[in-house]
């Protein structure tokens, strides 16, 4: 059975992603520029992906602004499992609105 | 020929068949084979599109299957293609030759014969292809010149010192990674020639050197090789932690590298499909070096000439590093990776299938999403928003699809014991 995770301050609760549920991270490290870096993006990030890490502190939060959030996302599901036998949770810890 | 002195068959008919009243009985049989011909080529392409491989085409190609026009002359089966070239004033012209229908089709442009290069594992296959296999290069080739117009390949816009200190300043750097097939290299030289041009403006210098002595290199170190890599057993299995330095014999055998090599897989159960090491360059010299499944190469040296490879192996490494990784000389995509202006380079090689699945994903990808990823093209808020959500809902129905998967799965296993 999956986890459901409600964030109420973060206003989540209509998405329902069966995430656990996780500590606060520091968002991307501070960079005040979006994260992509196939081409120079100068957007301020508004999206952050939460990655997980061999251990807890080793998890990064990857954060973009939401075109390049969009790409890397859709990346991840088409094309990262090809030659991954791991699971979505076993890789993202949270995905959203930083 | 050019594609304006060019008809359709329904101008043909317009313009020729009713001349005089009449039709002349020859025209009117050679116009059914070219009614026949056009038929067949039109019906492989849709198959090809819609329903052969659902997929999209390059994103921005404005290429179609009605732009494919036979020649008005075509008596030898000439099909013409015009599609947007590097500048909008000057398309390009391509012609297809079938030679043998539509498996063995040659294609000619404006530079002369075109060599057919696969777009996923970079082999070369000389000048014939498919149709489906031209169609899909030359929708590509459209897309990239229409992209040509609005962004250049130069990495920057200017190299005067002002823009480079601006670069420095935001840590902005050059970054590039190129693949090709091992296949595709006849002697040690090219291949070498290939690696230090993918390498760009890195000062590394890697070497390649050709396996003609497999007694040699299996004697070299009395049949057991040893080489260092990271461990990839999972925790327990073996004492060795994930990511733990380990040192363990490259299983390859004689039979292995005299042989045809299975792959990558050929050098070792830990190395899996995939082999390669990776280096820190300071300056001219290499400050880090790190490979995996790799010999040291004072125990090989004899094993290695620079001509041909006499056994399907090449052996790469880099000037000032004493190890050499084994690379099979066939059904293999090498990628020379940089990044930081070439202080860092990564060399890989790979299993041309394991490659190719990923790489048809990755082009699958890029076409699925080309618009999001043209930094030239403005997107609406409304556009951004629909692309978050889509991407989101993606991975979540992934993500319960695994899960559900998952449930089964501890279903089948505890269903044994009850």
């Amino acid at each position: 059975m999956s986890t459901l995770t409600v964030n109420p301050v973060k206003d989540r609760a209509e998405r329902d992603t069966g995430f656990p549920p996780v500590p606060e991270l520091g968002e991307g490290e501070g960079n005040p520029r979006c994260l992509w870096y196939w081409d120079v993006c100068t957007d301020t990030p508004t999206k952050k992906i939460v990655w997980r890490g061999k251990s807890s502190s080793e998890n990064y939060a990857e954060t973009l602004c939401a075109r390049h959030y969009a790409v890397e996302l859709s990346r991840f599901t088409e094309v990262h499992f090809v030659d991954c036998e791991g699971t979505v949770a076993s890789h993202i810890l949270d995905f959203g609105d930083m | 020929m050019t594609v304006k002195e060019t008809m359709s068959i329904e101008d043909e008919l317009e313009h020729h068949g009713r001349v005089a009243g009449g039709v002349h009985p020859g025209y009117k049989a050679h116009s059914r084979a070219r009614m026949k011909l056009r038929e067949q080529l039109r019906h492989t392409l849709r198959m090809y599109r819609a329903e052969g491989w659902e997929m999209p085409l390059p994103y921005n190609s404005e290429l179609t299957v009605e732009k494919f026009v036979l020649g008005a002359d075509a008596e030898a089966e000439a099909v013409f293609v015009e599609i947007r070239g590097k500048s909008e004033d000057s398309p390009e012209r391509y012609v297809l030759y079938l030679e043998e229908g539509m498996e063995k089709v040659s294609c000619e442009g404006p530079e002369g014969p075109v060599e057919f290069v696969h777009p996923l594992n970079m082999k070369v296959w000389g000048y014939a292809a498919t149709l489906p296999l031209w169609f899909d290069w030359l929708a590509r080739r459209d897309a990239q010149n229409a992209h040509s117009w609005v962004c250049t390949e130069e990495h920057w816009e200017s190299e005067d010192i002002e823009t480079q200190l601006y670069r420095v300043e935001r840590a902005i750097v050059s970054f590039d990674s190129t693949s090709n097939n091992t296949a595709n290299f006849r002697t040690a030289q090219e291949f070498t020639d290939w690696l230090n041009e993918a390498a760009g403006p890195s000062t590394a210098q890697l070497k390649v050197l050709a396996l003609t002595d497999a007694q040699a290199f299996s004697a070299g170190a009395e049949g057991s090789l040893y080489c260092t890599g990271l461990s990839h057993q999972a925790p327990g299995a073996s004492g060795e932690l994930p990511g733990e330095l380990v040192v363990r014999p490259l299983e390859i055998t004689l039979g292995d590298l005299t042989q045809k090599p299975r792959g990558v897989r050929s050098l070792g159960e830990g190395v899996g499909d995939w082999a390669g090491f990776s280096l820190v360059m300071d300056g001219a010299a290499v400050e880090q070096f790190h490979g995996d499944d790799m010999v040291p190469l004072y125990r090989v040296q004899e094993a290695f000439g620079t001509g041909e490879p006499r056994h399907p192996w090449w052996g790469i490494t880099e000037e000032g590093v004493d190890s050499v990784l084994l690379v099979p000389a066939r059904k293999a995509v090498v990628t020379l990776r940089y990044d930081r202006d070439g202080a860092d380079v990564w060399f890989s090689a790979q299993s041309e299938d394991k490659h190719l699945n990923k790489a048809w994903a990755e082009e699958m990808w890029a076409r699925r999403w080309g618009r999001e990823l043209d930094h030239t093209r403005q997107l609406s808020q409304q556009e951004v928003q629909a692309s978050v959500q889509k991407a989101e809902q993606q991975l979540i129905e992934l993500h319960h699809q695994q899960q559900e998967e998952r449930k089964n799965d501890d279903e089948a296993s505890t269903g044994g014991q009850q």
